[in-house]
């Protein structure tokens, strides 16, 4: 596979070893008495990094301060190897940024618009309209390149935000839910992008997500985020095995299953979704139990699903595992 | 279709390639950004549709130009002065500004551009800081026009040194009523656009803005704090008509006989030329065949200090009202502020600093995320 080069600000650390953002007790603390991270330490590797945290995680305050537009109350970052409280701007001008919302002017054309962007990272004149062509290339955006943005469909627009995001080639990519509003079939495509970007075009992705089945399968790592604070980091191997649960849904009786696969030593966990059953995997034949249970109660099973899927359930489960516990005992 | 044919042409996949090449600096960023608003004001690289105002009041501006390079070639007095170029000229200032800086704010702000901007190296005061030097370059270029190409057309048919230096002189209030009436327009019209993404909207306030209070200061100067003071002027004068007996020799207003009212000025010392004439009355002088003893009546305004106030109104009026204190010189298109033109040229500093002022405020806090 064709790799990047060295690049040069990080060459005094070697390849495996290098680390593109470095957090250490990171707060900050609002003005107004809101604290939107607390004491977050994480280190982001190369390779694609997702990071997972509901609607007021922390996750754009986390964005501002990598950035260097948010100072953080206390605590060290480093950015490509750059301080972010005292280096911002030329972080700024290698870390490429993709926002969550729409940012596409409707009137100018594609090339127009990354060009002009590309400028703006510090491209001078042709460069950037070279480096344009290359970006909106790699998206798959070249034939439209000479069409105005406001003709364009969602998953088009979205190509676009990440070509001004690509563009004069950064060290880094911040992606703030790029698959937001696109149907199955854009997701598809837009992680199989993400995914190349960050193996064959050796850049460093940050995908920050709400959907961890769709950033799982393109990550290396993952690091989850609640409440400001650091709820994991792990590549993500360990961080999918660390969720062996088993949902199964019946269209009733539930309670008579529950007590069934309680009775034969299995630890079952209250769900939040009605008429689900979450059964943790930890002996082999736990398939097999619930299929005889569930048989053996006649009970109309409409779902079996192996669970490690939704981030709100990755929090779920931390929360809901001393209840399970409880039901073990 | 043959199998053994060679391709013509094959796709290859040249991958990503890094760029290496020179990285620019923020200096050279902001640059970029002042030129790239500057391009937007006049709509070169855009359609034609973005072209028509801006060269529409260039055009426009070039037409008193015109008639002044033909007035100076002839030998005759200009026919739009360099003290009023300016003031005249003030609406199609306005409907500039009111098209280029909604174009040059409102669309960052509709389209939800501005993440993009400040998560780049651009710092926050410099996105209005290039906007600002954008509208304010483009509207003093097209307020200078006209005056350079008066100027040149006046040297081009000078005759003495002298003249030249006069006529330099004389170019000198445009050229601060250019530089201070680019700055104020440019600055509050893009306040005014930065706080909304409607363009449609930000055009229509700036337009109000200005045009309400030029005149609302109009009232203020002409209706409520003008009233007029009568003087009578008695001279000796030829008649134009020998035989006319006693009585009204010279019509008001230019009668059969008489000369026109401007006329009366050049007749009677004393009589100003913009004076309000209300009667010119004449008899034949019993002593002098051939002359007549006029009487004229002429009103001259006198202001109050709500109509030397009223200017403080409308930026266009400070401009003006600054312009006549600082060369003492008045052309008689607003009360003579005298003596509160300190007060105007202290208005303008002050707007320009608060417009300014709020343009770094408004993007100080914007959100990136």
């Amino acid at each position: 596979m064709w790799r990047a080069p060295h690049r040069g600000y990080l060459l005094d650390v070697s390849d495996n070893e290098r680390s593109i953002i470095e957090a250490t007790a990171l707060t900050m603390r609002y003005p107004g008495g809101v604290t939107a991270l607390g004491d977050l330490t994480l280190t982001v590797r190369p390779g694609i990094t997702g990071l997972v945290g509901a609607n007021g995680a922390g996750k754009s305050t986390l964005i501002k301060i990598l950035l260097g537009l948010l100072t953080p109350t206390s605590g060290a970052v480093r950015v490509l190897g750059l301080d972010a409280r005292e280096r911002g701007e030329e972080i700024r001008a290698r870390v490429g940024y993709m926002p969550e919302h729409d940012c596409l002017p409707a009137d100018v054309t594609a090339t127009e618009f990354v060009t002009h962007l590309g400028r703006m990272s510090g491209l001078p004149a042709t460069a950037a309209k070279e480096q344009a062509a290359e970006a909106l290339r790699h998206v798959g955006q070249h034939e439209e390149r000479y069409r105005q943005i406001g003709t364009f469909s969602t998953g088009m627009k979205q190509r676009v935000k990440l070509a001004q995001a690509l563009v004069g080639d950064p060290g880094l990519l911040l992606l703030d839910e790029p698959t937001n509003g696109l149907d199955p079939a854009g997701r598809d495509a837009m992680l199989a992008l993400i995914h190349r970007i960050g193996t064959e075009f050796g850049i460093a992705v940050v995908v920050a997500s709400h959907l961890l089945s769709e950033i799982e399968r393109i990550c290396d790592h993952l690091v989850a985020i609640e409440g400001g604070k650091l709820l994991r980091a792990a590549s993500l191997d360990s961080m999918t095995q660390a969720l062996p649960w088993l949902a199964v849904e019946v269209d009733e009786g539930t309670e008579l299953l529950r007590a069934r696969l309680t009775e034969r030593g299995l630890t079952v966990s209250p769900q939040l979704v009605q008429r689900q059953l979450l059964v943790r995997l930890d002996e082999e034949p736990v398939f097999d139990a619930v299929r005889d249970a569930v048989a053996d109660l006649e009970l109309p099973l409409t779902r079996l699903e192996h669970r490690r899927h939704h981030v709100d359930e990755l929090f779920a489960q931390v929360q809901a595992e001393p209840t399970a516990q409880e039901a073990q005992l | 279709m043959s199998t053994a044919t060679t391709p013509t042409s094959v796709i290859h996949d040249i991958g990503y390639k890094p760029y290496t090449g020179p990285r620019q600096g923020r200096a050279q960023i902001v640059r970029a950004l002042y030129m790239h608003s500057v391009r937007g004001i006049f709509g070169l690289g855009r359609g034609p549709k973005a072209k028509i105002v801006p060269w529409f009041v260039i055009a426009v501006m070039l037409v008193p130009a015109a008639l002044n390079v033909y007035m100076s070639s002839s030998n005759k007095a200009l026919a739009l002065g360099y003290g009023v170029l300016g003031y005249h000229l003030m609406l199609f200032a306005v409907l500039f500004v009111a098209i280029a800086a909604p174009e040059l704010v409102s669309r960052d702000l509709r389209h939800h551009t501005l993440p993009l901007y400040f998560s780049r190296p651009l710092r926050r005061g410099d996105y209005p800081l290039a906007k600002m030097l954008a509208l304010f370059s483009s509207l003093l270029l097209v307020e200078l026009l006209p005056v350079l190409v008066t100027y040149v057309g006046q040297i081009a048919s000078a005759t003495s040194g002298h003249e030249i230096w006069l006529d330099s002189r004389a170019a000198f209030p445009a050229v601060f009523v250019a530089f201070t009436q680019s700055a104020l327009l440019s600055l509050i019209s893009l306040l005014i656009a930065s706080t909304t993404g409607r363009r449609v909207i930000a055009t229509g306030a700036i337009a109000i803005l200005f045009l309400a209070t030029t005149a609302i200061s109009g009232v203020l100067q002409d209706a409520v704090g003008t009233t007029y003071v009568s003087h009578t002027v008695n001279c000796v004068e030829p008649t134009v008509n020998i035989n006319t007996a006693n009585g009204n020799v010279y019509g008001f207003g230019g009668g059969q006989n008489g000369p026109p009212t401007g006329g009366v000025s050049q007749l009677c010392p004393g009589v100003g030329n913009n004076e309000n004439v209300t009667g010119v009355n004449g008899t034949l002088d019993p002593n002098k065949p051939g002359y007549a003893d006029i009487t004229v009546t002429y009103q001259t305004p006198v202001y109050s200090m709500i109509a030397k106030a009223g200017g403080m109104i409308d930026p266009v009026n400070v401009v003006e009202g600054t312009k006549i204190w600082v060369f003492n010189s008045t052309d008689d298109l607003i009360p003579n502020p005298s003596p509160i033109g300190p007060l105007y040229a202290a208005e303008l500093a002050l707007l320009v600093v608060v417009a300014s002022g709020g343009m770094f405020l408004r993007y100080r806090k914007v959100s990136v995320s």
